[in-house]
Protein backbone atom coordinates (compact mmCIF):
# COMPACT_ATOMS: atom_id res chain seq x y z
CA UNK A 1 0.00 0.00 0.00
CA UNK A 2 2.46 2.50 1.11
CA UNK A 3 4.99 1.31 -1.95
CA UNK A 4 2.23 2.03 -4.22
CA UNK A 5 1.90 5.40 -2.59
CA UNK A 6 5.38 6.21 -3.02
CA UNK A 7 5.82 4.68 -7.27
CA UNK A 8 2.52 6.77 -8.17
CA UNK A 9 4.38 9.79 -6.45
CA UNK A 10 7.47 9.34 -8.19
CA UNK A 11 6.22 8.58 -11.63
CA UNK A 12 4.19 11.66 -11.24
CA UNK A 13 7.61 13.97 -10.49
CA UNK A 14 8.88 12.29 -13.47
CA UNK A 15 6.33 13.82 -15.47
CA UNK A 16 6.54 16.79 -14.14
CA UNK A 17 10.46 17.04 -14.53
CA UNK A 18 10.04 15.75 -18.22
CA UNK A 19 7.05 18.24 -18.86
CA UNK A 20 9.47 20.86 -17.92
CA UNK A 21 12.44 19.64 -19.58
CA UNK A 22 9.96 19.91 -22.57
CA UNK A 23 9.00 23.78 -22.11
CA UNK A 24 12.33 24.26 -21.39
CA UNK A 25 13.73 23.35 -24.84
CA UNK A 26 10.40 24.78 -26.58
CA UNK A 27 10.51 28.01 -25.33
CA UNK A 28 13.37 29.52 -26.46
CA UNK A 29 13.15 32.40 -23.80
CA UNK A 30 12.67 30.75 -20.78
CA UNK A 31 15.94 31.50 -19.16
CA UNK A 32 17.61 34.73 -18.42
CA UNK A 33 18.50 36.07 -22.38
CA UNK A 34 15.63 38.04 -22.57
CA UNK A 35 17.60 41.02 -24.47
CA UNK A 36 17.56 38.58 -28.03
CA UNK A 37 13.72 39.09 -27.95
CA UNK A 38 13.71 41.90 -30.46
CA UNK A 39 16.21 40.59 -32.88
CA UNK A 40 14.29 37.19 -33.11
CA UNK A 41 10.21 38.47 -33.25
CA UNK A 42 9.79 40.61 -35.73
CA UNK A 43 7.14 43.09 -35.42
CA UNK A 44 3.89 42.00 -37.74
CA UNK A 45 3.99 45.49 -39.46
CA UNK A 46 4.32 49.41 -38.13
CA UNK A 47 3.24 50.36 -34.94
CA UNK A 48 -0.27 51.87 -34.90
CA UNK A 49 -0.15 55.20 -36.60
CA UNK A 50 -3.57 55.93 -35.97
CA UNK A 51 -1.88 56.72 -32.13
CA UNK A 52 -1.15 60.22 -32.83
CA UNK A 53 -4.70 60.51 -34.15
CA UNK A 54 -6.88 58.86 -31.02
CA UNK A 55 -4.65 60.88 -28.44
CA UNK A 56 -5.48 64.36 -30.01
CA UNK A 57 -8.95 63.09 -30.27
CA UNK A 58 -8.57 62.71 -26.24
CA UNK A 59 -6.91 65.55 -26.14
CA UNK A 60 -4.31 63.95 -24.75
CA UNK A 61 -1.47 66.60 -23.64
CA UNK A 62 1.35 64.15 -24.89
CA UNK A 63 -0.14 64.34 -28.51
CA UNK A 64 -0.09 68.10 -29.04
CA UNK A 65 3.40 68.21 -29.59
CA UNK A 66 4.41 68.52 -33.02
CA UNK A 67 7.43 66.89 -35.22
CA UNK A 68 9.77 69.97 -34.24
CA UNK A 69 8.55 68.64 -30.63
CA UNK A 70 6.98 71.61 -30.07
CA UNK A 71 3.52 71.63 -27.83
CA UNK A 72 0.60 72.68 -29.42
CA UNK A 73 -2.60 74.38 -28.25
CA UNK A 74 -5.11 71.78 -27.71
CA UNK A 75 -7.99 74.05 -28.18
CA UNK A 76 -7.11 75.14 -31.36
CA UNK A 77 -5.85 72.32 -33.39
CA UNK A 78 -9.38 70.66 -33.36
CA UNK A 79 -11.71 73.16 -35.69
CA UNK A 80 -15.99 72.62 -35.91
CA UNK A 81 -18.00 74.41 -38.44
CA UNK A 82 -20.50 74.40 -35.52
CA UNK A 83 -20.90 77.28 -33.28
CA UNK A 84 -21.16 76.48 -29.68
CA UNK A 85 -20.04 75.88 -26.28
CA UNK A 86 -16.61 73.40 -26.29
CA UNK A 87 -18.05 72.40 -29.92
CA UNK A 88 -14.49 71.39 -30.76
CA UNK A 89 -14.12 69.41 -28.00
CA UNK A 90 -14.38 65.43 -29.20
CA UNK A 91 -13.94 63.80 -26.00
CA UNK A 92 -14.58 65.58 -22.77
CA UNK A 93 -12.86 63.63 -20.02
CA UNK A 94 -13.34 66.20 -17.04
CA UNK A 95 -16.96 65.04 -16.99
CA UNK A 96 -16.43 61.98 -15.42
CA UNK A 97 -14.18 63.36 -12.39
CA UNK A 98 -17.10 66.43 -11.91
CA UNK A 99 -20.34 62.92 -12.53
CA UNK A 100 -18.48 61.06 -10.22
CA UNK A 101 -17.75 63.91 -7.27
CA UNK A 102 -21.12 64.82 -7.48
CA UNK A 103 -23.01 61.15 -7.03
CA UNK A 104 -20.73 59.21 -5.17
CA UNK A 105 -18.94 62.38 -2.70
CA UNK A 106 -21.36 65.33 -2.55
CA UNK A 107 -24.57 63.51 -2.64
CA UNK A 108 -23.85 60.91 -0.28
CA UNK A 109 -21.68 62.88 2.24
CA UNK A 110 -24.06 65.73 1.60
CA UNK A 111 -26.96 64.11 2.92
CA UNK A 112 -24.86 62.42 6.14
CA UNK A 113 -23.58 65.55 6.66
CA UNK A 114 -27.28 66.96 7.31
CA UNK A 115 -28.72 64.36 8.86
CA UNK A 116 -25.46 64.29 11.41
CA UNK A 117 -26.15 67.84 12.48
CA UNK A 118 -29.71 67.73 12.69
CA UNK A 119 -29.39 64.56 14.77
CA UNK A 120 -26.70 66.20 17.30
CA UNK A 121 -28.78 68.88 17.80
CA UNK A 122 -32.09 66.29 18.48
CA UNK A 123 -29.36 64.92 21.01
CA UNK A 124 -28.46 68.41 22.38
CA UNK A 125 -32.08 69.05 22.80
CA UNK A 126 -32.57 65.31 24.66
CA UNK A 127 -29.95 65.60 26.88
CA UNK A 128 -29.17 69.61 27.50
CA UNK A 129 -32.71 71.26 26.72
CA UNK A 130 -32.98 74.53 26.61
CA UNK A 131 -31.11 76.95 28.97
CA UNK A 132 -32.09 78.77 32.03
CA UNK A 133 -35.33 80.70 30.52
CA UNK A 134 -35.09 84.20 31.12
CA UNK A 135 -38.12 85.45 28.91
CA UNK A 136 -40.62 85.51 32.05
CA UNK A 137 -39.90 89.20 32.96
CA UNK A 138 -41.32 92.27 34.53
CA UNK A 139 -42.30 93.28 30.86
CA UNK A 140 -39.88 95.95 30.85
CA UNK A 141 -38.25 95.20 26.80
CA UNK A 142 -35.02 96.90 25.61
CA UNK A 143 -35.02 97.41 22.02
CA UNK A 144 -32.25 94.60 19.99
CA UNK A 145 -33.21 95.14 16.15
CA UNK A 146 -34.26 98.11 13.99
CA UNK A 147 -37.01 97.47 11.79
CA UNK A 148 -34.57 97.68 8.81
CA UNK A 149 -32.28 95.44 10.86
CA UNK A 150 -34.92 92.80 10.80
CA UNK A 151 -36.53 93.14 7.04
CA UNK A 152 -33.13 92.69 5.77
CA UNK A 153 -32.93 89.29 7.96
CA UNK A 154 -36.06 87.97 7.49
CA UNK A 155 -35.58 88.66 3.59
CA UNK A 156 -32.60 87.04 3.48
CA UNK A 157 -33.54 84.40 5.66
CA UNK A 158 -36.48 83.66 3.16
CA UNK A 159 -34.13 83.40 0.23
CA UNK A 160 -31.97 81.59 2.16
CA UNK A 161 -34.69 79.05 3.05
CA UNK A 162 -36.26 79.07 -0.69
CA UNK A 163 -33.03 78.55 -2.24
CA UNK A 164 -32.14 75.87 -0.08
CA UNK A 165 -35.28 73.92 -0.11
CA UNK A 166 -35.17 74.45 -4.32
CA UNK A 167 -31.41 73.61 -4.35
CA UNK A 168 -31.89 69.96 -1.93
CA UNK A 169 -34.74 69.38 -4.43
CA UNK A 170 -32.82 69.44 -7.35
CA UNK A 171 -30.34 67.53 -5.49
CA UNK A 172 -31.60 65.07 -3.68
CA UNK A 173 -35.55 65.07 -5.55
CA UNK A 174 -34.65 62.02 -7.89
CA UNK A 175 -33.71 60.00 -4.76
CA UNK A 176 -36.21 61.34 -2.08
CA UNK A 177 -39.02 62.86 -4.68
CA UNK A 178 -40.02 60.58 -7.83
CA UNK A 179 -40.49 57.49 -5.88
CA UNK A 180 -43.17 59.36 -3.80
CA UNK A 181 -44.79 61.82 -6.60
CA UNK A 182 -43.51 59.97 -10.02
CA UNK A 183 -41.47 60.87 -12.82
CA UNK A 184 -44.37 63.46 -14.35
CA UNK A 185 -45.30 65.29 -11.46
CA UNK A 186 -41.28 66.09 -10.42
CA UNK A 187 -40.67 66.93 -13.16
CA UNK A 188 -42.51 69.87 -12.61
CA UNK A 189 -41.38 70.62 -9.21
CA UNK A 190 -37.83 70.57 -10.74
CA UNK A 191 -38.60 72.75 -13.33
CA UNK A 192 -40.17 75.11 -10.90
CA UNK A 193 -37.07 75.00 -8.68
CA UNK A 194 -35.12 75.21 -10.91
CA UNK A 195 -36.83 79.02 -12.10
CA UNK A 196 -36.97 79.69 -8.77
CA UNK A 197 -33.58 79.22 -7.88
CA UNK A 198 -32.21 80.94 -10.30
CA UNK A 199 -34.48 83.46 -10.50
CA UNK A 200 -34.16 84.41 -7.16
CA UNK A 201 -30.30 83.27 -6.61
CA UNK A 202 -29.00 86.80 -7.72
CA UNK A 203 -30.89 88.74 -4.91
CA UNK A 204 -28.63 86.83 -2.32
CA UNK A 205 -25.77 88.64 -2.96
CA UNK A 206 -27.38 91.65 -2.74
CA UNK A 207 -28.95 90.96 0.82
CA UNK A 208 -25.52 89.86 1.78
CA UNK A 209 -24.42 93.53 1.17
CA UNK A 210 -27.12 94.75 2.74
CA UNK A 211 -26.63 92.19 6.04
CA UNK A 212 -22.93 93.18 6.01
CA UNK A 213 -23.35 96.92 5.93
CA UNK A 214 -26.35 96.90 8.31
CA UNK A 215 -24.46 94.27 11.12
CA UNK A 216 -20.72 94.81 10.62
CA UNK A 217 -19.97 97.40 13.38
CA UNK A 218 -20.93 94.99 16.38
CA UNK A 219 -19.62 91.96 14.62
CA UNK A 220 -15.82 92.94 15.27
CA UNK A 221 -13.15 91.22 17.53
CA UNK A 222 -13.94 92.42 21.34
CA UNK A 223 -11.94 91.68 24.33
CA UNK A 224 -14.18 88.86 26.44
CA UNK A 225 -14.67 87.49 23.03
CA UNK A 226 -12.00 84.68 23.47
CA UNK A 227 -13.31 84.37 26.92
CA UNK A 228 -16.68 83.50 25.42
CA UNK A 229 -15.33 80.73 23.22
CA UNK A 230 -13.26 79.16 25.78
CA UNK A 231 -16.00 78.92 28.21
CA UNK A 232 -17.98 77.02 25.56
CA UNK A 233 -20.52 80.00 25.38
CA UNK A 234 -21.95 78.76 28.77
CA UNK A 235 -23.96 75.71 26.80
CA UNK A 236 -21.80 73.23 29.05
CA UNK A 237 -22.52 74.57 32.49
CA UNK A 238 -20.88 77.10 34.61
CA UNK A 239 -21.35 80.74 34.77
CA UNK A 240 -22.56 82.82 31.57
CA UNK A 241 -19.66 84.11 29.74
CA UNK A 242 -19.75 88.21 29.25
CA UNK A 243 -20.80 89.28 25.77
CA UNK A 244 -21.51 92.50 24.04
CA UNK A 245 -24.34 93.13 21.85
CA UNK A 246 -23.11 89.95 20.01
CA UNK A 247 -21.30 86.92 21.32
CA UNK A 248 -18.57 85.48 20.01
CA UNK A 249 -20.77 82.33 18.59
CA UNK A 250 -22.63 85.13 16.75
CA UNK A 251 -19.74 86.49 15.50
CA UNK A 252 -18.87 83.72 14.07
CA UNK A 253 -21.85 83.32 12.60
CA UNK A 254 -22.04 86.96 10.81
CA UNK A 255 -18.71 86.29 9.28
CA UNK A 256 -19.49 82.41 8.28
CA UNK A 257 -22.14 83.87 6.70
CA UNK A 258 -20.46 86.54 5.03
CA UNK A 259 -17.56 84.28 4.01
CA UNK A 260 -19.48 81.21 2.58
CA UNK A 261 -22.12 83.49 1.22
CA UNK A 262 -19.48 85.42 -1.34
CA UNK A 263 -18.33 82.20 -2.37
CA UNK A 264 -21.88 80.37 -3.10
CA UNK A 265 -22.62 84.03 -4.67
CA UNK A 266 -19.77 83.94 -6.62
CA UNK A 267 -20.21 79.95 -8.11
CA UNK A 268 -23.73 80.82 -8.33
CA UNK A 269 -23.48 83.67 -10.68
CA UNK A 270 -21.42 81.94 -12.60
CA UNK A 271 -23.54 79.12 -12.82
CA UNK A 272 -26.49 81.14 -13.56
CA UNK A 273 -25.28 83.80 -16.18
CA UNK A 274 -22.59 81.44 -18.35
CA UNK A 275 -20.95 84.17 -20.11
CA UNK A 276 -19.26 84.60 -16.97
CA UNK A 277 -17.82 81.00 -17.01
CA UNK A 278 -16.52 82.16 -20.46
CA UNK A 279 -14.98 84.95 -18.74
CA UNK A 280 -13.39 82.89 -16.25
CA UNK A 281 -11.99 80.37 -18.95
CA UNK A 282 -10.64 83.45 -20.64
CA UNK A 283 -8.59 84.48 -17.15
CA UNK A 284 -7.74 80.94 -16.36
CA UNK A 285 -7.04 78.89 -19.43
CA UNK A 286 -5.85 76.04 -17.18
CA UNK A 287 -9.28 75.43 -17.32
CA UNK A 288 -9.48 74.11 -20.90
CA UNK A 289 -13.18 74.06 -21.34
CA UNK A 290 -15.99 75.88 -20.56
CA UNK A 291 -17.49 72.57 -18.74
CA UNK A 292 -15.19 72.44 -16.81
CA UNK A 293 -15.83 75.98 -15.37
CA UNK A 294 -19.41 75.17 -14.58
CA UNK A 295 -18.52 71.46 -13.28
CA UNK A 296 -15.57 72.90 -10.72
CA UNK A 297 -18.64 76.10 -10.02
CA UNK A 298 -21.12 73.43 -9.21
CA UNK A 299 -19.16 71.15 -7.31
CA UNK A 300 -17.93 74.23 -5.14
CA UNK A 301 -21.28 75.53 -4.72
CA UNK A 302 -22.88 72.20 -3.58
CA UNK A 303 -20.92 72.01 -0.90
CA UNK A 304 -20.61 75.46 0.00
CA UNK A 305 -24.13 75.33 0.19
CA UNK A 306 -24.59 72.35 2.43
CA UNK A 307 -22.21 73.59 4.63
CA UNK A 308 -24.10 76.87 4.83
CA UNK A 309 -27.86 75.00 5.58
CA UNK A 310 -25.64 73.04 8.73
CA UNK A 311 -24.95 76.42 10.17
CA UNK A 312 -28.33 77.88 9.44
CA UNK A 313 -29.71 75.13 11.00
CA UNK A 314 -27.40 75.22 14.06
CA UNK A 315 -28.47 79.17 14.02
CA UNK A 316 -32.54 78.48 14.04
CA UNK A 317 -31.81 75.98 16.46
CA UNK A 318 -30.20 78.28 18.80
CA UNK A 319 -31.99 80.92 18.37
CA UNK A 320 -35.31 78.99 18.92
CA UNK A 321 -35.34 76.09 21.07
CA UNK A 322 -31.96 76.43 22.92
CA UNK A 323 -31.94 80.07 24.17
CA UNK A 324 -35.19 80.93 24.59
CA UNK A 325 -36.22 84.73 24.14
CA UNK A 326 -33.71 85.43 21.59
CA UNK A 327 -36.86 85.22 19.26
CA UNK A 328 -38.61 88.35 20.02
CA UNK A 329 -35.61 90.48 19.25
CA UNK A 330 -35.99 89.64 15.44
CA UNK A 331 -39.74 89.49 15.43
CA UNK A 332 -40.91 92.27 17.38
CA UNK A 333 -37.61 93.99 17.86
CA UNK A 334 -37.56 94.17 21.79
CA UNK A 335 -35.77 91.61 23.98
CA UNK A 336 -36.50 90.74 27.64
CA UNK A 337 -34.37 93.32 30.26
CA UNK A 338 -33.49 89.64 32.16
CA UNK A 339 -32.28 87.92 28.67
CA UNK A 340 -30.21 90.89 28.35
CA UNK A 341 -28.88 91.13 31.56
CA UNK A 342 -27.53 87.32 31.34
CA UNK A 343 -26.66 86.59 28.09
CA UNK A 344 -25.38 90.31 26.53
CA UNK A 345 -24.36 91.70 30.02
CA UNK A 346 -22.38 94.32 28.44
CA UNK A 347 -24.56 95.39 25.93
CA UNK A 348 -27.46 96.01 28.49
CA UNK A 349 -24.66 97.97 30.60
CA UNK A 350 -24.72 100.16 27.50
CA UNK A 351 -28.16 100.19 26.97
CA UNK A 352 -29.30 100.97 30.41
CA UNK A 353 -26.10 104.23 30.74
CA UNK A 354 -27.82 105.40 27.20
CA UNK A 355 -31.18 105.10 28.87
CA UNK A 356 -30.09 106.71 31.92
CA UNK A 357 -28.50 109.47 30.12
CA UNK A 358 -31.95 110.38 27.98
CA UNK B 1 -32.84 43.07 -30.76
CA UNK B 2 -30.18 45.33 -32.16
CA UNK B 3 -27.84 46.92 -30.49
CA UNK B 4 -27.62 50.49 -32.41
CA UNK B 5 -24.00 52.20 -32.79
CA UNK B 6 -22.78 54.97 -34.80
CA UNK B 7 -19.37 54.45 -35.88
CA UNK B 8 -17.09 57.14 -37.76
CA UNK B 9 -14.31 56.20 -40.04
CA UNK B 10 -11.57 59.05 -39.72
CA UNK B 11 -10.31 56.93 -42.94
CA UNK B 12 -13.06 58.30 -45.08
CA UNK B 13 -14.60 61.31 -43.39
CA UNK B 14 -14.13 64.15 -45.83
CA UNK B 15 -15.56 67.23 -43.68
CA UNK B 16 -18.28 67.77 -46.06
CA UNK B 17 -20.76 68.38 -43.42
CA UNK B 18 -23.88 66.72 -45.05
CA UNK B 19 -24.44 64.73 -41.82
CA UNK B 20 -24.92 68.07 -40.25
CA UNK B 21 -26.98 69.02 -42.64
CA UNK B 22 -29.24 66.52 -43.30
CA UNK B 23 -29.96 66.28 -39.61
CA UNK B 24 -30.85 69.43 -38.68
CA UNK B 25 -33.19 69.14 -41.86
CA UNK B 26 -34.99 66.03 -41.18
CA UNK B 27 -35.65 66.52 -37.67
CA UNK B 28 -36.15 70.55 -37.78
CA UNK B 29 -33.44 71.11 -35.35
CA UNK B 30 -34.45 74.08 -33.44
CA UNK B 31 -31.84 77.52 -34.07
CA UNK B 32 -28.67 77.14 -31.97
CA UNK B 33 -28.73 73.77 -31.78
CA UNK B 34 -26.95 70.61 -33.78
CA UNK B 35 -27.46 67.51 -33.15
CA UNK B 36 -24.32 66.42 -34.76
CA UNK B 37 -20.97 68.13 -35.52
CA UNK B 38 -18.00 67.16 -37.59
CA UNK B 39 -14.51 68.16 -35.50
CA UNK B 40 -11.34 68.40 -37.63
CA UNK B 41 -8.30 67.88 -36.01
CA UNK B 42 -5.04 69.99 -37.44
CA UNK B 43 -6.93 71.74 -40.19
CA UNK B 44 -5.08 72.43 -42.97
CA UNK B 45 -1.69 70.39 -41.48
CA UNK B 46 -0.49 67.32 -43.03
CA UNK B 47 -2.09 64.38 -41.21
CA UNK B 48 -5.37 66.44 -40.85
CA UNK B 49 -8.14 64.14 -40.14
CA UNK B 50 -11.96 64.69 -39.24
CA UNK B 51 -14.53 63.23 -37.26
CA UNK B 52 -18.46 62.91 -37.01
CA UNK B 53 -19.77 63.29 -33.47
CA UNK B 54 -23.11 63.04 -31.95
CA UNK B 55 -24.89 61.27 -28.80
CA UNK B 56 -22.97 57.57 -29.12
CA UNK B 57 -25.84 56.10 -27.00
CA UNK B 58 -23.43 54.72 -24.14
CA UNK B 59 -24.60 51.70 -22.38
CA UNK B 60 -24.06 53.44 -19.00
CA UNK B 61 -24.75 57.05 -20.52
CA UNK B 62 -22.93 59.36 -17.70
CA UNK B 63 -25.97 61.79 -18.76
CA UNK B 64 -28.56 59.35 -17.42
CA UNK B 65 -27.01 59.37 -14.10
CA UNK B 66 -26.62 62.89 -13.48
CA UNK B 67 -30.22 63.82 -14.45
CA UNK B 68 -31.99 65.33 -11.55
CA UNK B 69 -35.45 64.53 -13.17
CA UNK B 70 -34.35 61.16 -14.52
CA UNK B 71 -35.85 61.74 -18.20
CA UNK B 72 -33.41 59.22 -19.85
CA UNK B 73 -34.30 55.92 -20.66
CA UNK B 74 -32.77 53.16 -23.07
CA UNK B 75 -34.99 51.59 -25.71
CA UNK B 76 -34.85 47.95 -26.63
CA UNK B 77 -32.03 48.65 -29.64
CA UNK B 78 -29.78 50.62 -26.89
CA UNK B 79 -30.72 53.73 -27.91
CA UNK B 80 -30.51 56.55 -25.45
CA UNK B 81 -33.41 58.83 -25.66
CA UNK B 82 -35.02 61.23 -23.03
CA UNK B 83 -38.54 62.91 -22.01
CA UNK B 84 -38.68 66.32 -23.17
CA UNK B 85 -41.90 66.53 -20.95
CA UNK B 86 -39.83 66.00 -17.58
CA UNK B 87 -36.40 67.36 -18.51
CA UNK B 88 -35.92 71.11 -16.94
CA UNK B 89 -33.06 72.25 -18.85
CA UNK B 90 -30.25 72.18 -16.06
CA UNK B 91 -27.24 70.95 -18.12
CA UNK B 92 -25.85 68.71 -15.79
CA UNK B 93 -25.97 66.50 -19.43
CA UNK B 94 -24.04 68.54 -21.13
CA UNK B 95 -21.39 68.72 -18.44
CA UNK B 96 -21.22 64.72 -18.20
CA UNK B 97 -21.42 63.69 -21.29
CA UNK B 98 -17.87 62.85 -23.22
CA UNK B 99 -19.19 63.55 -26.33
CA UNK B 100 -20.50 67.00 -26.18
CA UNK B 101 -24.08 65.66 -27.34
CA UNK B 102 -26.60 67.27 -25.15
CA UNK B 103 -27.66 70.74 -26.66
CA UNK B 104 -29.91 73.09 -25.30
CA UNK B 105 -32.56 75.65 -27.01
CA UNK B 106 -32.40 79.24 -25.71
CA UNK B 107 -35.86 78.92 -24.96
CA UNK B 108 -35.64 79.00 -21.24
CA UNK B 109 -37.27 81.87 -18.73
CA UNK B 110 -35.07 85.06 -19.39
CA UNK B 111 -33.43 83.34 -22.83
CA UNK B 112 -31.85 80.62 -20.22
CA UNK B 113 -31.53 76.66 -21.12
CA UNK B 114 -34.57 75.03 -22.71
CA UNK B 115 -35.49 71.90 -22.73
CA UNK B 116 -32.50 69.45 -24.14
CA UNK B 117 -32.34 68.45 -27.60
CA UNK B 118 -29.93 65.40 -28.60
CA UNK B 119 -29.29 62.98 -31.32
CA UNK B 120 -32.29 60.33 -31.09
CA UNK B 121 -30.71 57.71 -33.32
CA UNK B 122 -33.41 58.89 -35.81
CA UNK B 123 -35.63 56.68 -33.00
CA UNK B 124 -37.99 59.98 -32.01
CA UNK B 125 -38.68 60.14 -28.21
CA UNK B 126 -41.84 58.16 -25.25
CA UNK B 127 -44.50 59.64 -27.71
CA UNK B 128 -46.15 57.49 -30.19
CA UNK B 129 -44.26 56.42 -32.97
CA UNK B 130 -44.32 58.46 -36.17
CA UNK B 131 -46.91 60.70 -34.30
CA UNK B 132 -47.35 64.22 -35.36
CA UNK B 133 -46.05 65.65 -31.42
CA UNK B 134 -43.15 63.17 -31.37
CA UNK B 135 -42.22 64.40 -34.75
CA UNK B 136 -42.47 67.89 -33.31
CA UNK B 137 -41.06 67.75 -30.35
CA UNK B 138 -38.00 64.70 -31.52
CA UNK B 139 -37.86 65.44 -34.92
CA UNK B 140 -38.11 62.01 -37.15
CA UNK B 141 -38.70 57.96 -36.34
CA UNK B 142 -36.78 56.59 -39.13
CA UNK B 143 -36.29 53.74 -36.83
CA UNK B 144 -39.93 52.86 -36.69
CA UNK B 145 -39.89 53.49 -40.14
CA UNK B 146 -37.73 50.47 -40.66
CA UNK B 147 -35.11 53.52 -41.97
CA UNK B 148 -31.59 53.86 -40.33
CA UNK B 149 -30.21 57.28 -39.27
CA UNK B 150 -30.08 59.95 -41.97
CA UNK B 151 -26.88 61.16 -41.17
CA UNK B 152 -25.19 57.43 -41.96
CA UNK B 153 -27.25 56.95 -45.36
CA UNK B 154 -26.81 60.21 -46.57
CA UNK B 155 -23.07 60.15 -46.00
CA UNK B 156 -21.08 60.42 -49.33
CA UNK B 157 -17.80 58.58 -48.64
CA UNK B 158 -19.97 55.91 -45.74
CA UNK B 159 -17.36 57.11 -43.26
CA UNK B 160 -20.52 57.39 -40.90
CA UNK B 161 -22.04 53.85 -40.30
CA UNK B 162 -24.87 53.30 -38.36
CA UNK B 163 -27.07 50.65 -36.97
CA UNK B 164 -27.18 47.49 -35.32
CA UNK B 165 -23.50 47.10 -33.63
CA UNK B 166 -22.21 43.60 -34.85
CA UNK B 167 -23.03 44.53 -38.53
CA UNK B 168 -21.10 48.09 -38.10
CA UNK B 169 -18.32 46.25 -36.83
CA UNK B 170 -18.03 43.82 -39.30
CA UNK B 171 -17.95 46.38 -42.27
CA UNK B 172 -15.52 48.12 -40.14
CA UNK B 173 -13.35 45.23 -39.57
CA UNK B 174 -13.75 43.89 -43.13
CA UNK B 175 -12.00 47.61 -44.17
CA UNK B 176 -9.20 47.54 -41.69
CA UNK B 177 -8.57 43.99 -43.56
CA UNK B 178 -8.62 45.06 -46.62
CA UNK B 179 -6.39 48.32 -45.40
CA UNK B 180 -3.49 45.88 -44.38
CA UNK B 181 -1.96 45.63 -40.97
CA UNK B 182 -2.90 49.00 -38.84
CA UNK B 183 -5.69 51.20 -39.49
CA UNK B 184 -3.71 53.33 -41.21
CA UNK B 185 -2.12 51.13 -44.27
CA UNK B 186 -4.80 52.26 -46.47
CA UNK B 187 -6.30 55.57 -47.09
CA UNK B 188 -4.64 59.14 -46.17
CA UNK B 189 -1.14 57.88 -44.47
CA UNK B 190 -0.74 56.17 -48.46
CA UNK B 191 -1.74 59.04 -50.46
CA UNK B 192 0.01 61.55 -48.30
CA UNK B 193 2.98 59.33 -48.11
CA UNK B 194 3.15 59.17 -44.46
CA UNK B 195 6.51 57.76 -43.46
CA UNK B 196 7.04 54.40 -42.27
CA UNK B 197 4.69 52.81 -44.40
CA UNK B 198 6.25 51.82 -47.64
CA UNK B 199 8.96 50.70 -46.16
CA UNK B 200 6.89 48.17 -43.92
CA UNK B 201 5.36 47.21 -47.09
CA UNK B 202 8.50 46.23 -49.11
CA UNK B 203 9.49 44.26 -45.88
CA UNK B 204 6.29 42.39 -45.30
Amino acid sequence: MKKRTISALSSRLALLVCVGLLMTVATPFSGADEAQLPSLVKPLGPANLGVDLWAAVRARSDATSDQHGLSRDTKRNKTTQVRGYDANVLVNQAGETWMSFRNHQMMPKGRDLMIFVLLLMFLFYVFRGSVDDDSDDSGVELQRFSISARMIHWFLAGLFILLGITGLILLYGRTALIPLVGHEAFGVIAWLSKELHNVSGPLFPMMLIFIFLNMVRDNFYERGDLTWIVKGGGFFGGTHPSAGRYNAGEKILFWLTILLGIVISITGLVLNFPVLAVMVLERYPEFEQYRQVMEAMHAVHGVVAMVFICLIFGHIFLATVVVPGTLSGMTSGKVGVSWARSHHNRWYTQMMEKQGKG
Amino acid sequence: MARMKFLCDAERCIECNACVTACKNEHEVPWGVNRRRVVTINDGEPGERSISVACMHCSDAPCATVCPVDCFYTTDDGVVLHDKDICIGCGYCFYACPFGAPQFPDTGAFGSRGKMDKCTFCAGGPEEDMSSIENRKYGRNRLAEGKLPLCAEMCSTKALLAGDGSKVSDIFRERVTYRGAGAMQWGWGVAYDKPGIKSSRSGG
